[in-house]
C-alpha cells in the first residue's frame, strides 16, 4: 500500500520537432488505500496519467512519488504495481494458471509450490479455480476480466491500476463487476487508480474522483462534493445523469447576498456571493433535471417535445424557446402530461448553480449540499 | 436423321441454363487438366526419360522397359541370384546367374548361335580404378532351350519397322564369378549376324547397336531398384570424389542440408531480433535502418558479390559452408517479422513489462509463441530459398567438388556428363535434388500459398 | 530522455545489432566497395588503381555488353508482359473458385518452387536436338492429317449444329459452351472412326530445330533466349495465375451485377471492372516479374557450353563472367561498373512502378 504524489507532472509528445502537451503540470495527492477514479472525456489524458504511474510512459517534467519516494526512473516492475488493461491483455497462448503465474515467474523469487499456492489463493478469491487450465480464448468477457485482475493482484502490488476495465462488458455484467471491484478493494485495502469515462462508475466506486479535461485537473473530490458543488461548469455538466440544464441568466440587480436574475424572462432571486458580479452580466444558470418540478403556473413555461417514460420516473424534454436547447425535467413516472402539452416549471432557488463566463462556479452563501443526494441520479 | 436425334438428345438434357452450366464446367475442368498437363507434363516426360538407360533415345516414347513388370521380374531374380539382393543386385564371388535370350530370324539356317561377351571397358567412367569385370566373370556355354517354328516379329532399322514372319530359338547360359571382388555391375554384349533379331531376354537390352547386330546390357545383375532407377543409383554411386572416393552427390546433399538448416536458424535469429526491434523500439537510427533494409531488397546480388567474396577470401572461409551460411542480409525476413509483430496488441507487451519481463523474455515467451505462422513461413520459405540458391554458392564454392551444394553440383554434373550425352544421369540428379523441397511443399502447402496471397493483398 | 525511453533505446540497439551488422557488412560496405571498384582497375590480387570512367566507357564499347544489355532488357519486357497477360487471361477464364482447387494448386505451384538449377537442366534436356521438344513436334507433323481432320471436323460440326438450331427456329449463341463441347466430342468421334484408314496415316517427319546451340535470331532475341523465355513463362505463369485467381475471387460480385444491369458487354466489364480491381495484384506480379527477370542468371550459367555465349548472355551473367572469366584475368572494375548499370536499371524500374502505382491509386 502506498500514497502517490504528482508534483507538477507534465507529459509532452514530440513528433517531427513539434511537441504537444498532453498532461500539463498536474498536482495531485492520492492517499494510501484510497480508491481513486480518473474520469473525463475521451482524449483528456486519463490513460496517460495512469501509464505514467505504471512507468509505461516516461514523465517529461515534474516528480512522481510513491510514499514520498521519487519513482520517475524506476521501471514498471520495480514500482510494485499491478495493472489491468482495457483489452485485458491476457497472453493468448498461456493457460489461465500460467497467465496469473507469469508475474511470479518473472520475479523468480518463489518456489514452485509457493507459486502454486499464490495462484490458487488469487483464483479462490476471484472464483476462477475451475478455469485455471483453460486458455483465455475459451473464457467469457467477465471471466477474462477476473483473470486479468488476478494476474495484477498475484504479486500483491502496492498500487493497483485499472484502465477502463469494464468498458468491454455488457451492462449487467458491468454492474456486477463494479460491485465486486468495490468488494475486492474493501478486502485488500490497496491503493487503486481506476480510469473510466463513465461517470456512473466513477461515482459508485470512488473514494476520490479526479475529473480531467484537456490535460489538466478540473476538480478533485468525493463523488458527493462533485455532484453537489461542482467547481466548474465542465464538472457540473460532466457529473450527473441526465445532464444538467444550462440556461443563460442575466444579472438584473445585486444586493450583497442576493442576485436578481432574469432567466428566459422569468425573474429569479438567488442567494449568492455577489462580489465580482455586475448588473447586466450574463451568467450560466445550472439546473439539474431532478431539481426541477412541474407546477401549476408561473415559473418557466414550455411545451413538451418528448416524453421518455421509464417506469418510476419520466424525463420531459421541454422546448422553452425556439433557439435554445430543450430543458430536461425529471418527474415521477405517474405524472400525467402528454406530448405538446404546455407546462410550467418551478425553479427552486436553493438548488441552482451559477457559473461565470469562464465556467467557474460562483460560490453560494447557501450551499445546495444541505439537501439529500438523489440516489437515483446514478442509476444506470 | 442423325442430326435430329442429336438435337433431340440436346433437348432432353433439359433447360438451356443447366445444360450450359454443365458444359461450362466440362470446359473448365478440361482446361484445368490441359493446364496441369502442360505444367507437370514436362516433368513427367523428363522423369520417364530419367528412368531410361539413355534419356535421349525415342524421347516421346513413354512405355519403356523400366516400367514393364516382366523386366521387373527379371531384374528381381537376377539380383537375387547374383548377390542375394533383389533390390540392388550385384554379383558376389562364386555366384552364378542364369540368363536366357530368344532370337528370331526368317529361316532356321539363318538363325545362328549368338556370341556372348563381357566387354573390356570399365563399368564406370568416373571410376578409372575400378577392377575389370571381364577378367573375373566367365560366360558359360550356350544351351539351346526351345525352338519355335512360327513367330511374328518386327525388324527395326532406324525408324523403319518391318513386320516379319520366321522362326525363333531360345538359348540359356550362365555368368559365373570366378574372382574375389564383388561387383555392383556386370556389363554384357551379345553379337549376332545381321537380320537376326533379339525378341526376348531375361532382362531387356540397354541398347541395340550396329543395326541390330550388337545388343548390350549396362548391367545384367541389377536388382529391381537398380534396374528401374538405374540412373538414380548411378548418380549417387558413380560420381565420386577424386581424393576421398566418397559419393559426390551425397556430399552435395549433406552440404545443402547443412547450409540450409544453419542459414534458416541464423535468418530466424536475425529476423526475430531485428523485426522486434524495428516493430517496437525507437532508437537512434531506427528509421535509417528501416529504409536501408527496404533499399537492400531492390539491389541485385551482382552488385554485392565481389566485395562479399573478398570478405570471405580475407578471412579464409572460401569453399566452406560458412561462407554460404553467414552471408545473409535477411531484409525480407526482418520485414515479415516486423509486420507480424506490429499486429500483436501493444497492451499485451505492456502487460508483460508491468509483470517484470525484459525485452528478451517478452520476445521469447510472448511474441515468438504468438508468431508461429510467421515463423513457419520464414522457416519454410527460407529453407526453400537456401536449398535452391545458386548464384552465391557458385561464387564461393569453387573447389574441391565435395564442397558444392546440390545446385552447383548439378552444374558440374551437367558439365561432366552432358558432353557424353548421359542425360539420364543429369535428369536423375535434378529430380533427386528436388525431393526435399517437394516434400516440404506437400506438407506445408498453405505457407507457400498464404505468403503469396498476403503479399498480393498488401501490394 | 527519461530512464524508460533510454532503456528502450538501448535494448532496441542490442536487438537490432545482428541484423545491423549483416546489413552493414554485406550490403552497405559491399555497395560502397562496388562503387569504388567501378572506377578502378582491379583483378582481385593487385592494388586497385583509379582509372576514372574508363570502365564505363570500356563496357559501352564492348559488343558482348551491348548484347547482354539488349538481351536482358528485352527478356525482362517480353517475359513480364507475356506472363502477366497469360496469367491474367487464364485466371479470368477460370474465373474464381472451383472444386478440387487443392489438387490443381499443387500442379500449378510445383514448377515455381523447384530450384532453377533442376528446372533448367530438365529444360536443356527438353531442348536437345534429339530431345523431347523436337520429338514431340515431329510426332505432331507426322500425324498432321489426323490433326487436320480433327480441326475440320470440329468446324463442320459446329456450323452444322448452329444451323440445326437456327433451322428449328431456336435462339442460338455461337459460343454456347455446350455446343462447342458437343462439336469437339463429335469431331473426336469422327477422327476415331477414320483411324486406320488412309486419311489418317502417319507420314515420316523429322523436326530438328537447334533450340540452344545457335546464334540465330528470332525477332529481337536470339533463339536461345526465346527458349529461356518459354521456360520462364512456363514456371511462373501458373503461380501468378493463382495470385490473379485470388484477386478475381476478391472482386465484389455486385460490381458485375450492376454493370450487367447497365448493359455493359463482358469485354467492357473485363476492361472496366476486372482489370482495375486487379491492379494491386498486377502491381505485385509485374514488380516481382521485372526484378526477377532483370537479374536472370541461373539459367544462363547452367546452359553452359550448350549455347554460344553471345546468344545467352545477360547483364547478370556478364558481371559474373567479367569477375570470374574461365581461365582469364578477373576484371573487377568492369564487373562492378556493369553491376551498377544493372542496379540502376532495376531501381529505375522500381521507381517507375512506384510512380504508376501511386497514379493508379489516385485514379481509383
Ligand atoms: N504516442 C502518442 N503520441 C502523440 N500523442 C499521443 C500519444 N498517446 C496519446 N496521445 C495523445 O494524448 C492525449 C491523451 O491520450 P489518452 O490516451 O491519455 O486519452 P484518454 O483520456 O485515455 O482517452 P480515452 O478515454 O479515449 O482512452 C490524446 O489527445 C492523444 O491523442
Ligand atoms: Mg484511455
Amino acid at each position: 500500500m502506498s500514497s502517490i504524489t504528482f508534483q507538477k507532472v507534465t507529459k509532452q509528445y514530440s513528433k517531427a520537432g513539434e511537441s504537444k502537451t498532453v498532461i500539463d503540470a498536474v498536482d495531485l495527492l492520492i492517499d494510501d488505500g484510497e480508491f481513486t477514479v480518473f474520469v473525463g472525456p475521451s482524449g483528456c489524458g486519463k490513460s496517460t496519467m495512469l501509464r505514467m504511474v505504471a512507468g509505461l510512459e516516461s514523465i517529461t517534467d515534474g516528480e512522481l512519488l510513491f510514499d514520498g519516494e521519487r519513482v520517475n526512473m524506476l521501471s514498471p516492475s520495480e514500482r510494485g504495481i499491478g495493472m489491468v488493461f482495457q483489452s485485458y491483455a491476457l497472453y493468448p497462448h498461456m493457460s489461465v494458471r500460467d497467465n496469473i503465474g507469469f508475474p511470479l515467474r518473472m520475479a523468480g523469487k518463489l518456489s514452485k509450490a509457493e507459486m502454486k499456492n499464490a495462484i490458487d489463493d488469487v483464483a479462490d478469491m476471484l472464483e476462477i479455480e475451475h478455469l485455471l487450465e483453460h486458455k483465455p480464448g475459451q473464457l467469457s468477457g467477465g471471466q477474462r476480466q477476473r483473470v486479468a485482475i488476478g494476474r495484477a493482484l498475484v504479486r500483491k502490488p502496492r498500487v493497483f491500476l485499472l484502465d477502463e476495465p469494464l468498458s468491454n462488458l455488457d451492462t449487467a455484467l458491468r454492474v456486477r463487476m463494479r460491485l465486486q471491484l468495490a468488494e475486492y478493494h474493501k478486502k485488500l485495502g490497496c491503493t487503486i487508480i481506476y480510469v473510466t469515462h463513465d461517470q456512473t462508475e466513477a461515482m459508485t466506486l470512488a473514494d476520490k474522483v479526479v475529473v480531467l479535461n484537456g490535460g489538466h485537473i478540473e476538480q478533485v473530490g468525493s463523488p458527493r462534493e462533485l455532484y453537489e458543488s461542482p467547481a466548474t461548469r465542465f464538472v457540473a455538466e460532466f457529473i450527473g445523469s441526465p445532464k444538467m440544464n444550462l440556461l443563460n441568466a442575466k444579472v438584473m440587480s445585486l444586493s450583497p447576498s442576493v442576485a436578481m436574475l432574469s432567466v428566459l424572462g422569468v425573474p429569479l432571486s438567488i442567494e449568492t456571493d455577489t462580489r465580482g458580479l455586475v448588473p447586466g452580466q450574463t451568467l450560466s444558470l445550472g439546473l439539474r433535471p431532478e431539481d426541477l418540478a412541474l407546477g401549476p403556473a408561473g415559473g418557466i413555461a414550455g411545451q413538451v417535445m418528448e416524453r421518455e417514460y421509464m417506469g418510476p420516473e419520466s424525463l420531459l424534454y421541454l422546448s422553452v424557446r425556439e433557439d435554445s436547447e430543450p430543458l430536461l425535467v425529471r418527474c415521477p413516472g405517474s405524472t400525467e402530461v402528454g406530448k405538446d402539452e404546455r407546462v410550467h416549471v418551478q425553479i427552486n432557488p436553493e438548488r441552482c448553480y451559477l457559473f461565470d463566463d469562464q465556467g467557474r462556479a460562483i460560490p453560494r452563501s447557501v450551499m445546495p449540499s444541505k439537501r439529500a443526494v438523489n440516489s437515483q441520479a446514478f442509476a444506470e | 436423321m442423325v442430326n435430329e436425334k442429336v438435337a433431340g438428345a440436346l433437348n432432353a438434357l433439359g433447360q438451356a441454363d443447366t445444360r450450359r452450366f454443365l458444359a461450362r464446367m466440362a470446359w473448365l475442368y478440361l482446361f484445368l487438366l490441359v493446364l496441369a498437363t502442360v505444367t507437370l507434363g514436362v516433368f513427367c516426360v523428363a522423369f520417364v526419360a530419367s528412368l531410361k538407360e539413355d534419356a535421349l533415345t525415342n524421347p516421346t516414347e513413354l512405355s519403356i522397359n523400366q516400367l514393364q513388370p516382366s523386366s521387373w521380374k527379371g531384374a528381381w531374380s537376377l539380383g537375387n541370384a547374383g548377390a542375394d539382393d533383389a533390390w540392388f543386385g550385384g554379383l558376389a564371388p562364386g555366384r552364378e546367374v542364369v540368363f536366357e535370350v530368344t532370337y528370331a530370324n526368317q529361316s532356321l539356317e539363318q538363325l545362328v548361335e549368338p556370341v556372348v561377351k563381357i566387354p573390356k571397358r570399365r563399368s564406370s567412367i568416373a571410376q578409372p580404378s575400378a577392377p575389370e569385370v571381364s577378367a573375373q566373370v566367365a560366360v558359360g556355354s550356350l544351351q539351346l532351350l526351345r525352338e519355335n517354328a512360327q513367330v511374328l516379329y518386327d525388324e527395326v532399322s532406324g525408324t523403319k519397322v518391318t513386320p516379319r514372319q520366321g522362326v525363333s530359338r531360345t538359348w540359356r547360359f550362365t555368368l559365373h564369378h570366378r574372382g574375389a571382388t564383388p561387383f555392383d555391375q556386370v556389363p554384357m554384349v551379345i553379337e549376332v549376324p545381321k537380320g537376326q533379331v533379339l525378341i526376348e531376354s531375361t532382362l531387356p537390352a540397354s541398347r541395340i547397336e550396329r543395326r541390330g547386330r550388337v545388343a548390350s546390357w549396362r548391367n545384367v545383375v541389377p536388382g529391381l531398384l537398380t534396374y528401374v532407377f538405374g540412373n538414380y543409383v548411378r548418380v549417387i554411386d558413380d560420381a565420386r570424389s577424386l581424393t576421398t572416393g566418397d559419393s559426390l552427390f551425397m556430399s552435395w546433399t549433406f552440404n545443402s542440408f547443412f547450409i540450409a538448416v544453419f542459414k534458416v536458424v541464423l535468418t530466424l535469429i536475425i529476423a526475430c531480433l531485428g523485426g522486434y526491434a524495428l516493430a517496437r523500439f525507437q532508437f537512434p537510427g531506427s528509421r535509417l535502418i528501416f529504409y536501408t533494409m527496404l533499399f537492400s531488397m531492390m539491389v541485385p546480388g551482382q552488385v554485392l558479390f565481389i566485395s562479399n567474396y573478398l570478405v570471405f577470401r580475407d578471412i579464409g572461409l572460401l569453399n566452406t559452408p560458412w561462407a554460404v551460411i553467414t552471408a545473409v542480409v535477411a531484409s525480407a525476413q526482418v520485414l515479415i517479422m516486423k509486420q507480424f509483430f506490429e499486429g500483436i496488441p501493444r497492451e499485451i507487451e505492456e502487460a508483460a513489462i508491468v509483470d517484470g519481463a525484459n525485452p528478451f523474455t517478452i520476445l521469447t515467451t510472448i511474441f515468438l509463441p504468438l508468431s508461429r505462422p510467421a515463423l513457419a513461413s520464414v522457416t519454410i520459405l527460407g529453407f526453400q530459398g537456401a536449398w535452391n540458391d545458386f548464384f552465391w554458392p557458385l561464387v564461393v564454392l569453387t573447389s574441391p567438388a565435395e564442397s558444392y551444394t546440390l545446385p552447383v553440383g548439378l552444374l558440374s554434373l551437367r558439365n561432366v556428363y552432358g558432353i557424353a550425352g548421359d542425360w539420364g544421369m543429369i535428369l536423375a540428379g535434378s529430380f533427386l535434388s528436388t525431393i526435399p523441397v517437394l516434400l516440404i511443399f506437400i506438407f506445408f502447402q498453405r505457407y507457400f500459398v498464404e505468403n503469396d496471397t498476403s503479399s498480393a493483398v498488401k501490394g | 530522455m527519461s530512464a524508460t525511453s533510454s532503456h528502450r533505446s538501448f535494448y532496441g540497439l542490442i536487438l537490432v545489432a545482428p541484423f545491423l551488422v549483416t546489413l552493414l557488412v554485406f550490403f552497405v560496405y559491399a555497395l560502397i566497395r562496388a562503387l569504388v571498384y567501378s572506377f578502378t582497375d582491379y583483378n582481385l590480387f593487385n592494388e586497385p588503381e583509379f582509372v576514372g570512367l574508363e570502365n564505363f566507357l570500356g563496357i559501352l564499347k564492348d559488343k558482348l555488353f551491348v548484347t547482354a544489355f539488349f538481351n536482358t532488357v528485352l527478356f525482362a519486357v517480353i517475359v513480364t508482359s507475356l506472363q502477366t497477360l497469360l496469367a491474367l487471361g487464364l485466371a479470368v477464364v477460370i474465373g474464381g473458385n472451383f472444386f478440387g482447387k487443392q489438387f490443381f494448386r499443387v500442379a500449378f505451384y510445383v514448377p515455381s518452387i523447384l530450384s532453377s538449377a533442376a528446372v533448367t537442366l530438365v529444360f536443356i534436356w527438353f531442348y536437345q536436338n534429339n530431345g523431347f521438344l523436337n520429338g514431340f513436334l515431329s510426332d505432331l507433323v507426322s500425324h498432321r492429317r489426323s490433326l487436320w481432320i480433327l480441326i475440320a471436323g470440329f468446324i463442320f460440326w459446329w456450323i452444322a449444329l448452329v444451323a440445326i438450331y437456327a433451322l428449328r427456329g431456336r435462339a442460338v449463341n455461337w459460343f454456347d459452351p455446350a455446343l462447342l463441347l458437343l462439336s469437339g466430342f463429335l469431331s473426336l468421334l469422327l477422327c476415331w472412326g477414320l483411324s486406320g484408314s488412309e486419311f489418317t496415316t502417319a507420314e515420316e517427319a523429322v523436326v530438328s530445330v537447334n533450340w540452344l546451340g545457335t546464334q540465330e535470331y528470332f525477332g529481337p532475341l536470339p533463339r536461345t533466349m526465346w527458349a529461356i523465355v518459354l521456360q520462364n513463362i512456363f514456371t511462373t505463369v501458373p503461380t501468378f495465375m493463382l495470385l490473379f485467381l485470388a484477386g478475381v475471387q476478391g472482386i465484389p460480385k455486385d460490381l458485375y451485377e450492376a454493370a450487367t444491369i447497365d448493359g455493359a458487354s463482358r469485354w467492357r466489364q473485363f476492361l472496366h471492372i476486372t482489370v482495375p480491381q486487379l491492379a494491386p495484384v498486377t502491381y505485385v506480379v509485374v514488380t516481382f516479374g521485372v526484378i526477377g527477370t532483370l537479374q536472370m542468371f541461373d539459367q544462363v550459367a547452367l546452359m553452359g557450353e550448350a549455347a554460344p555465349l553471345e546468344s545467352r548472355v545477360t547483364l547478370a551473367y556478364y558481371v559474373y563472367h567479367s569477375a570470374f572469366p574461365p581461365g582469364g584475368q578477373p576484371h573487377v572494375g568492369i564487373a562492378s561498373a556493369s553491376a551498377l548499370i544493372l542496379a540502376a536499371i532495376t531501381l529505375a524500374v522500381v521507381y517507375l512502378q512506384k510512380l504508376m502505382g501511386v497514379r493508379e491509386k489516385a485514379n481509383g
